[in-house]
């Protein structure tokens, strides 16, 4: 063999082994031509049917709602301050909690058959007076329903007591005005710390004695002659007599053995200070203003 | 002494026309009800409200079942003669364990706490009754003009 021969066999077997790579490359390009020749309708069909459905999406009306949607954010986004959106940000867990509680298929279940009810009795007529009572009286459901009516009012009752009593009335009464503010409300209620007490409280104190919003001593213990003396003072009952000590006397004394402070009937046939006398010590409502100085409770009753 | 804060007095004026003792008391315990709260109390008996102003007839006050659906027993029952003074007397009893006072007493507190009590000129003369009559407690006997004008800015009640 020469050494031309060899070279050429060399070469042949080069070109056998690059054919077969030939080979294998056209036929994967030949599969990729089918698949692409079988899917081609497919995709175009495909396309076609989300078009379609787009189109129809469109009909029904889902675009403009997503537009109505975007208004919709617009307006919160100006709506909304930052601080809102912050505050907002704190309640996101309650919130999230109450969403998976309202979508609890019990509370969605009773959510529609409330609604079923109400439209049923939307197209009734409307029972009389009597009808009504009967219902509440002999329908055993009606009085359970009734019952968590009532419970729920009571919860709201109690919340809304509450969210009162942690601010002050001043503080709630602009929030009412504008709808605006409204929506600040529950995150703004919690906020006046109890350090930062309303003021009314804070005005309602006498030496470092509680006052009732009524203007009476709050703990009886917590009275000191010199309290009541004070007390006097504000009232313009001063200065306090032996016959006004004999009345706070009496009236603090009956009021430790018997837990009511005495009417103006138990003082003037008690101490033994006559209604008319009574009347000129402490002017005005005589058995309140006693009851005030001496630190005891208003005094309940008619006489 | 010094004065609180200057308030504007509220006043009451109650016209009493009714003599039962179930239309005087209610009277009586509004008028010193507002006394025992700071409220100036004007009273004017007049018609058979004048019963208990008159010395004779002040204890005798009677309740008249006869026609109140409230009663205890049955109009027909409480028709009988006598049957007023039987309720009276009852009622006079419960309230005296309850220690509440009598229309007489009343008048006196009342008299005592400031209240002012008037007779009516008119009806006096209607049922010819002497100003000698009267409690010691009635401040004067006037007319109707002169009550509106002693006791002006009052909210007034009339029983």
């Amino acid at each position: 063999m020469t050494a031309s021969e060899q070279d050429l066999r060399r070469v042949e077997a080069k070109i056998d082994a690059v054919s077969e790579q030939l080979a294998a490359l056209v036929s994967s390009q030949q599969r990729t031509h089918s698949l692409y020749d079988e899917m081609a309708p497919i995709a175009t069909q495909a396309l076609g049917v989300g078009a379609e459905r787009l189109h129809d999406l469109e009909q029904r009306g889902y675009f403009d709602f997503g537009r109505e949607a975007l208004h919709v954010v617009d307006k919160v986004i100006a709506g909304y301050t930052p601080e809102d959106v912050h505050e907002l940000g704190d309640q996101v867990v309650r919130i999230l909690g109450l969403v998976r509680r309202i979508t609890q298929p019990d509370v969605l279940n009773l959510a529609e058959v409330t609604a079923d009810a109400a439209q049923d009795a939307g197209q009734q007529d409307p029972p009389g007076v009597l009808g009504i009572l009967k219902a509440t009286q002999r329908d055993e459901e009606v009085r359970r329903g009734l019952m968590v009516v009532v419970s729920v009012l009571r919860q709201i009752g109690l919340a809304a007591h509450k969210s009162t009593s942690e601010t002050s009335l001043a503080t709630i009464n602009p929030l009412l005005g504008g709808q605006r503010n409204l929506t600040r409300a529950p995150a703004a209620a919690p906020a006046p710390a109890p350090t930062q007490a309303p003021e009314p409280v804070a005005a309602r104190q006498l030496a470092g004695v509680d006052i009732t919003a009524d203007g009476f001593i709050e703990r009886s213990d917590d009275w000191t002659p010199a309290i009541g003396a004070l007390m006097a003072e504000t009232l313009g009952v001063s200065p306090l007599t032996d016959r006004h000590l004999k009345v706070i006397d009496f009236a603090r004394s009956e009021y430790e053995q018997t837990g009511a402070s005495p009417n103006i009937r138990r003082i003037t046939s008690g101490s033994g200070v006559p209604t008319k006398e009574l009347y000129a010590l402490f002017p005005r409502a005589p058995a309140k203003t006693a009851a005030k100085i001496a630190g005891i409770p208003k005094p309940v009753g008619c006489i | 002494m010094n004065v609180p804060a200057p308030t504007p007095t509220r006043r009451v004026a109650i016209i009493v026309s009714k003599g039962g003792m179930d239309e005087v008391f209610p009277a009586l315990i509004m008028a010193n009800g507002a006394r025992q709260s700071g409220i100036e109390a004007f009273l004017f008996f007049t018609f058979y409200g004048l019963d208990a102003i008159i010395d004779k007839k002040v204890d005798h006050l009677h309740v008249n079942m006869a026609g109140n659906p409230s009663a205890p027993m049955p109009t027909i029952v409480a028709g009988l003669p006598g049957m007023e003074a039987v309720a009276a007397s009852m009622m006079k009893r419960k309230m005296a364990k309850l220690d509440i006072p009598t229309v007489r007493e009343m008048l006196q507190i009342l008299d005592d706490s400031g209240a002012q009590l008037y007779g009516c000129e008119l009806a006096m003369k209607m049922f010819e009754v002497d100003p000698a009559e009267l409690l010691p407690q009635v401040k004067d006997v006037i007319t109707v003009g002169d009550f509106y004008d002693l006791s002006e800015g009052a909210q007034i009640i009339f029983t």
